[in-house]
C-alpha cells in the first residue's frame, strides 16, 4: 500500500496531466469563440460524435501502445483490423450474427491475425517493423480476396447498437479498466514491464519473454478489431485497402500515443491514453470549426505535437541541468565545510 | 587480404551494375519496331485493315477476313476496385473471354499515380497486350502521358474519363472514349431535383460537388445541372457562373439572390466535415456528384435522428449490394435513405472494350469521326425507389442478366458486324444501354 | 543437425551473406526467364523493369546511409513528394528545368537536415520525428495539391525521359554512395555506428557528425528521386509516391540490409531490392498471377528473404521509440 505522501504525489501529478485536455478546451473555445463565433459543442451532435471519436481512438490507441511501449513498432495493425472486420465482420454478418456476434466474431479474428503476426516474431525474431510490412502485405491480401467490397453495417438490421455513442464509450470504459488491471494490477502486467527494463534480466529471472510478446500480440489484434468493427457501426462501411496503405491506419493512432508516452512521468500510460486521445479530440474539433480541410487538421496536430515533444524535451533538460548544477555546487560546499 | 578481396569483388559488383543500368538507357522508341510477337501481330492487322478498307471503299473486299479473330490481349488500368469494376472484372474473365477469345489482364489498384499507371503500361506491354483500357482515377491531362506510353508501345488505348480527348486525339493509336451521357446528365439532374422536391416548399440545399474543383469534367458538369435545376424551380439568381460556383475549392455557402433558400457548396470527401455543416438542421436536400454516398449515409441519418427532420438524398451511385442496402434502410422519417439515385452501368465499360477491340482488328478507321477518335455515350438510369431498384440491382449478375450478352456486344464489334459506322456504333450504345431496352431484353427474377 | 549447422554457417559467411541478394536476384531473373518462356528476358522487358525501379533505387540508395548506421527514415516518401510540389511549382514559376532540379537537390537536403536538426539538437527521438513526419508530410501534400495535379506539361520533360536521365541520375548518385560508403572513413563509421554505438562512441567517433552527413547524402537522393519523378510523370498529384515511405524499406531489408545497421549493411541494397520487387511484380503478371496475389507473395517472399539474412537473435528485436 502505498503510503499517504505517495498517493498525493500521484494525485498530484494526475492533476498535471488532466490540466493538458483542460487547457486544450479552454484555448481552442477562445479562439473559435473570438474568432468565428461558434463553440466546440454546439448540439448534441458533436457531443455523440466526440464521445464516438474519443472511444475508438481510446481503444486504437491502446492496441498501438502495447507493443509500442515494448520497443516493437507493429505496421501490420492496421491490416489486422482488416482481417477482424473484413473477414470476420463479413462471416458474421452472413451467419445471421446479430450485433454482439459480429463484434465478436471480428475480435475473435483479430485475436487470431495478432497470434499468427506474433507466433512468427517470436520464432523468426526478425525487428517487428519488417514483419508488420511483410505481414500487412498478406493480411491486405487475403482480406480483400474475401471480401473485397468491404465491410458495411449500414442499414443491416440491428446493427445500430455498434455505431451508438454510449455503447461506443462503454467498450473505451471497459477496455481502460482492463488496461489498468492488467498492466498495473496483472502478473502479465508486472513480467511486462519488467521486459520492457532489460529483455536479459527479465529471462534471468525466469519470465516468458516470448509468450509475453505473444499475448501481446493476441490483444493488440483484438483490440484493433474492436475499434475497427466500432468504428465501422457509426461510419456505416470499411473499405478494403491495398498497397500498404494499412499501415497509414495504423499510423493515424500514433500521435495520441507518442504524447501518452510523454506524459508518463506524470501517471501511468494506461491512463495517459485517454487524456492525449481528448486532447487532441478538441484540437481537432477546433481545427474543422474553421472548415479548413481534414488534412490540415492531421497537419496541424502533428505540427502542435512535434512543438510539444521539442518543448517538453528541452524543459526536461534544463531541468536536469539545473538539478546537476545544485548538486555540484552543495558538493562544493560540502568540500568547503570539510 | 580478404577486405581487399571484398573490396575487389564490390568493385566488380558494382561495374556489373552500373553496366546492367546502362543497358537500360537503350531507346525505348524502338518498341512499336521491337520484335514482339504481339505488336507484330498488331501491326500486320492494322496493315491488312488499311488496306481492305482501302480496297473495301474502292471496289469491296478482296481478301475474305478470318471467321473468329485471332486471340489478343487487352490490359485494364483499374483506379480502384469498387463493386462496378468488380463486376466488370467478372464479365470480362469469365464471360467475354470465352465468347470473344480475348484474354484480360487488370492492373492493382492504381488510384491516380500516373507513375504506377505507365509501370502497368509497360508491364502490360511485356505481357503481350495489344490494348489498354483505362478505367483509372486520372483527371485531366493525366491521361497524356499513359496515352502517349500507349502510342510509343503501339498499344490501343481507349478510357471512360470525360474530355480526355483534348490532348490524345492526334495520337494514332487512340480509339476512342466511353462516356456517360455528359450532355445530359445535367438534365438528368435537374428532373430528379423537381420530382423529389416538387412539393412547392423552399428547401435549402448541400452540394456535395466531390472533384469537380480540381477539374473533373462530368462533376463540373452534374453540379451546374443541379445548380441549374434550382435556378429554374426557386427564380434564384446566383452572384457568379455557375461553373465558377461549381469549382469552388472550400465549403462556401453561396448567394441566391433568395433569402429562404440556401445552397452551400461541399467540395469534401468526409463525413465528419459534412456533419459540421448539417448539424444545425438548417439544410434538408443533400445533392452528390459523385460515388460518394457511401461515405456521408451515416451522418445524414444521424442528422435526421437529431434534428428530427428528414433530409432528401439525390446521388450519383454504382449498381451494387451498398446501394441496395441504402435504398432499403429506411431513414427516422420512413422514408429511403436515398430518395433519387442517378445510376452508373457497366455499359461505358463494355463500350471501352469495343472500341479497343475495334482498333486491334484493324478497325479503327470504322469509329472515327472526321478522322479523329470520338466519345460515345453510355445512359445513366435514375431510380426513384427501392421497389424500382429491387430489379435494378440484379443487373450484371449472371449471364441472363448482363447489358450485353455476347452477341449483343459484338454488334459494337466491325470485325463481327461489317455494316459499323461511327454513327452506327453511338446510335446502337445509346440505345442499348437505356434502361427500358435492358429491361425489354432480359428477364429479372 | 549437420546440414541445419551447415546452412547456419553459410548464412554467417560474411562473403555469402553479402552477395546473397545478388544471387537471388540473378535466381529470381532465372526462375521468371524459364517460367515465362524467355519473354521475360526480353531486353526491352528488363530494360522496362528498370526504368520502373529507378525511383525507389535512388531513394533506398540514400537511405542505406541512414540505415546503417542503426537510424531509419520512414518519411522518405512524403519528403520525395513534398520536394517534388516545390520544385514544380519552381519550374512553374520560371520555366526553367535547370533550376527545378537545383530547387529539388536543395529541397530534399533541406528536409534531412531538418531531421538531423531535430534529432541532433532537440534530441527527439528519431522513430518518433520520422513517424509523425510520416503521416504528416503525407496530410500535407494532400491539402497543398488536393484533388488536383501540378503539371510542368509533357512536353518539357520529353527529351530528358528519350535520353533517359533518372537511370544517369541513379548511376551516377549510385556511384558517389559506394564510394563514401566503401572507401571512405564515413562509411567505416556508419558501419562501426550501427554495429555498436557504446564502441564507437568510446573509440572518439562523432556519431553526430557522421549521422549528419548520412542524412544530406539522402537528401540529396530525395532530390534527385523526386526530379525523376516529374521526369517519368510530368506531374505530381495527392498520392505521387505515395507507397515510397514503405517500398523503400522493402527495397533496403528484401536485398539484405538489416534495420540495426551495422556492418551487413550494403550500398547496392538499395536498387538490388528496388529491382527484385519490380522483377516480381513483371514476372508474377507475366505469369499470369492475379494482382492481389502478388501482393501476398511479395509479403510472404519478403520475410523469407529477412529470415535468411541474418542470424536468428537470442532475444527478441527490440528498438527505442521514445
Amino acid at each position: 500500500m502505498k503510503n499517504a505522501k505517495v498517493q498525493f504525489a500521484d494525485l498530484k501529478n494526475l492533476g498535471k496531466a488532466l490540466c493538458l485536455p483542460l487547457g486544450m478546451f479552454l484555448i481552442v473555445e477562445l479562439v473559435c469563440r473570438i474568432s468565428i463565433s461558434r463553440n466546440l459543442f454546439e448540439t448534441s451532435i458533436d457531443i455523440t460524435n466526440f464521445f464516438k471519436s474519443c472511444g475508438v481512438t481510446i481503444i486504437s490507441a491502446y492496441a498501438l501502445s502495447i507493443n509500442m511501449s515494448s520497443g516493437r513498432m507493429d505496421l501490420s495493425l492496421g491490416a489486422q483490423k482488416m482481417v477482424g472486420c473484413l473477414i470476420g465482420g463479413n462471416i458474421a454478418l452472413q451467419l445471421g450474427l446479430g450485433p454482439w456476434g459480429t463484434l465478436l466474431l471480428s475480435v475473435l479474428f483479430g485475436i487470431l491475425a495478432g497470434l499468427v503476426v506474433g507466433a512468427i516474431f517470436i520464432s523468426i525474431r526478425m525487428p517487428a517493423m519488417v514483419l508488420g510490412i511483410g505481414m500487412a502485405l498478406v493480411f491486405e491480401a487475403l482480406s480483400v480476396a474475401f471480401a473485397n467490397e468491404g465491410f458495411q453495417l449500414y442499414g443491416q438490421s440491428n446493427m445500430g447498437l455498434l455505431g451508438n455513442a454510449w455503447f461506443i464509450s462503454l467498450f473505451a470504459l471497459i477496455c481502460m479498466i482492463f488496461m489498468i488491471l492488467l498492466m498495473q494490477h496483472s502478473k502479465f502486467g508486472y513480467h511486462y514491464s519488467a521486459i520492457r527494463g532489460s529483455q536479459r534480466v527479465a529471462i534471468s529471472s525466469g519470465i516468458n519473454v516470448f509468450g509475453n510478446a505473444l499475448i501481446c500480440y493476441a490483444i493488440c489484434g483484438g483490440m484493433i478489431s474492436l475499434a475497427g468493427v466500432l468504428e465501422t457501426g457509426y461510419l456505416g462501411y470499411f473499405l478494403p485497402a491495398l498497397n500498404m496503405s494499412s499501415t497509414t491506419i495504423a499510423f493515424s493512432g500514433f500521435v495520441p500515443v507518442f504524447l501518452a508516452m510523454t506524459l508518463q512521468r506524470y501517471c501511468h500510460l494506461t491512463i495517459a491514453i485517454p487524456i492525449s486521445v481528448v486532447t487532441f479530440r478538441f484540437l481537432s474539433m477546433g481545427i474543422s470549426l474553421f472548415r479548413l480541410p481534414a488534412a490540415a487538421s492531421s497537419v496541424i496536430t502533428m505540427g502542435i505535437l512535434l512543438l510539444f515533444l521539442i518543448a517538453t524535451g528541452q524543459f526536461n533538460r534544463n531541468k536536469a541541468k539545473k538539478a546537476l548544477q545544485k548538486r555540484g555546487e552543495e558538493a562544493a560546499v560540502l568540500r568547503s565545510a570539510v | 587480404m580478404k577486405s581487399k578481396m571484398k573490396r575487389t569483388m564490390s568493385i566488380i559488383l558494382t561495374f556489373t551494375i552500373c553496366l546492367l543500368m546502362f543497358a537500360g538507357c537503350g531507346n525505348t522508341n524502338s518498341g512499336s519496331s521491337s520484335s514482339s510477337p504481339s505488336s507484330e501481330s498488331a501491326a500486320v492487322s492494322l496493315d491488312s485493315a488499311d488496306s481492305s478498307s482501302d480496297a473495301g471503299d474502292a471496289n469491296g473486299s478482296e481478301e475474305p477476313r478470318a471467321e473468329v479473330p485471332e486471340p489478343c490481349t487487352v490490359a485494364i488500368a483499374v483506379g480502384t476496385y469498387n463493386a462496378q469494376t468488380l463486376k466488370a472484372q467478372k464479365y470480362f474473365n469469365e464471360y467475354l473471354s470465352k465468347e470473344l477469345n480475348v484474354n484480360f489482364i487488370f492492373s492493382e489498384e492504381l488510384g491516380s499515380d500516373v507513375s504506377k499507371n505507365l509501370a502497368f503500361v509497360e508491364n502490360a506491354y511485356s505481357v503481350g497486350a495489344q490494348g489498354v483500357i483505362d478505367w483509372a482515377m486520372l483527371s485531366g491531362d493525366d491521361i497524356i502521358p499513359i496515352a502517349e506510353k500507349c502510342e510509343q508501345l503501339g498499344l490501343y488505348f481507349s478510357t471512360w474519363l470525360v474530355g480526355a480527348l483534348d490532348g490524345i486525339s492526334h495520337l494514332e493509336h487512340v480509339v476512342g472514349v466511353a462516356a456517360n451521357n455528359d450532355a445530359v446528365i445535367d438534365e438528368l439532374f435537374g428532373e430528379m431535383i423537381k420530382e423529389v422536391l416538387g412539393d412547392g416548399e423552399k428547401h435549402n440545399l448541400v452540394l456535395a460537388t466531390a472533384g469537380a474543383h480540381s477539374g473533373s469534367k462530368q462533376q463540373v458538369i452534374t453540379s451546374v445541372g443541379i445548380l441549374e435545376a434550382y435556378r429554374d424551380m426557386y427564380g434564384l439568381t446566383y452572384s457568379d457562373d455557375m461553373e465558377k460556383l461549381a469549382m469552388l475549392d472550400s465549403v462556401t455557402e453561396i448567394e441566391t439572390g433568395v433569402d429562404d433558400v440556401k445552397i452551400t457548396i461541399f467540395p469534401k470527401f468526409t463525413g465528419d466535415e459534412l456533419s459540421n455543416v448539417l448539424k444545425n438542421g438548417e439544410y434538408d436536400v443533400v445533392a452528390v456528384v459523385a460515388n460518394l454516398y457511401l461515405r456521408f449515409e451515416s451522418v445524414i441519418k444521424e442528422i435526421e435522428e437529431a434534428n428530427k427532420m428528414d433530409i432528401k438524398v439525390i446521388t450519383v451511385t454504382e449498381i451494387a449490394d451498398t446501394t441496395y442496402n441504402s435504398f432499403n434502410t429506411l431513414d427516422s422519417s420512413g422514408n429511403p435513405s436515398i430518395d433519387a439515385a442517378l445510376l452508373t452501368t457497366s455499359g461505358k465499360i463494355s463500350l471501352t472494350l469495343a472500341l479497343v477491340l475495334n482498333g486491334i482488328y484493324g478497325d479503327r478507321d470504322a469509329i472515327l469521326i472526321d478522322g479523329k477518335p470520338a466519345t460515345y455515350n453510355n445512359q445513366s438510369w435514375i431510380c426513384y425507389s427501392p421497389e424500382e431498384y429491387e430489379a435494378i440491382n440484379k443487373v450484371d449478375t449472371s449471364e441472363d442478366t448482363y447489358i450485353y450478352n455476347a452477341e449483343e456486344f459484338k454488334q459494337m464489334i466491325k470485325f463481327y458486324n461489317e455494316d459499323l459506322t461511327a454513327k452506327s456504333l453511338m446510335d446502337y450504345a445509346q440505345e442499348y444501354s437505356s434502361k427500358e431496352s435492358v429491361f425489354e431484353r432480359r428477364v429479372f427474377n | 543437425m549437420k546440414n541445419k549447422i551447415k546452412i547456419s554457417e553459410l548464412l554467417d559467411n560474411r562473403y555469402f551473406s553479402y552477395f546473397l541478394p545478388i544471387l537471388l536476384l540473378f535466381a529470381l531473373t532465372l526462375f521468371f526467364g524459364v517460367t515465362t518462356g524467355g519473354s521475360f528476358l526480353r531486353l526491352q522487358n528488363l530494360q522496362m523493369i528498370l526504368n520502373q525501379a529507378v525511383l525507389v533505387g535512388i531513394v533506398a540508395t540514400g537511405a542505406v546511409l541512414i540505415y546503417s548506421s542503426g537510424n531509419m527514415n520512414i518519411a522518405m516518401g512524403g519528403s520525395t513528394a513534398i520536394t517534388c510540389i516545390v520544385a514544380v511549382h519552381v519550374y512553374l514559376a520560371t520555366e526553367s528545368m535547370l533550376l527545378m532540379f537545383l530547387a529539388s537537390i536543395l529541397v530534399g537536403i533541406a528536409f534531412m537536415g531538418m531531421f538531423c536538426v531535430l534529432s541532433e539538437v532537440f534530441k527527439l527521438s528519431v522513430v518518433v520525428i520520422t513517424v509523425l513526419f510520416m503521416t504528416m508530410l503525407i496530410s500535407l501534400q494532400e491539402w497543398i495539391v488536393g484533388g488536383k495535379t501540378l503539371k510542368v506539361g509533357y512536353d518539357a520533360v520529353r527529351n530528358l525521359q528519350e535520353m533517359n536521365v533518372p537511370i544517369i541520375i541513379l548511376v551516377i548518385y549510385f556511384a558517389i554512395c559506394f564510394v563514401v560508403f566503401e572507401f571512405t572513413k564515413l562509411g567505416r563509421t556508419l558501419k562501426f555506428i550501427g554495429e555498436n554505438k557504446n564502441c564507437a562512441r568510446q573509440t572518439g567517433i562523432k556519431e553526430s557528425a557522421a549521422v549528419t552527413i548520412a542524412f544530406l547524402l539522402s537528401g540529396l537522393g530525395v532530390g534527385l528521386g523526386a526530379f525523376s519523378i516529374i521526369v517519368r510523370a510530368s506531374s505530381v498529384g495527392g498520392t505521387t509516391a505515395g507507397g515510397l515511405n514503405m517500398e523503400v524499406v522493402l527495397a533496403i531489408v528484401l536485398a539484405g540490409t538489416p534495420m540495426t545497421g551495422g556492418n551487413k549493411s550494403k550500398i547496392f541494397s538499395g536498387i538490388v531490392g528496388a529491382v527484385m520487387v519490380t522483377m516480381m511484380n513483371n514476372g508474377l503478371l507475366l505469369l499470369g498471377v492475379n494482382s492481389i496475389y502478388i501482393q501476398a507473395i511479395r509479403g510472404v517472399f519478403f520475410i523469407i528473404m529477412v529470415m535468411l539474412s541474418g542470424k536468428r537473435p537470442e532475444v527478441l528485436p527490440v528498438k527505442d521509440m521514445v
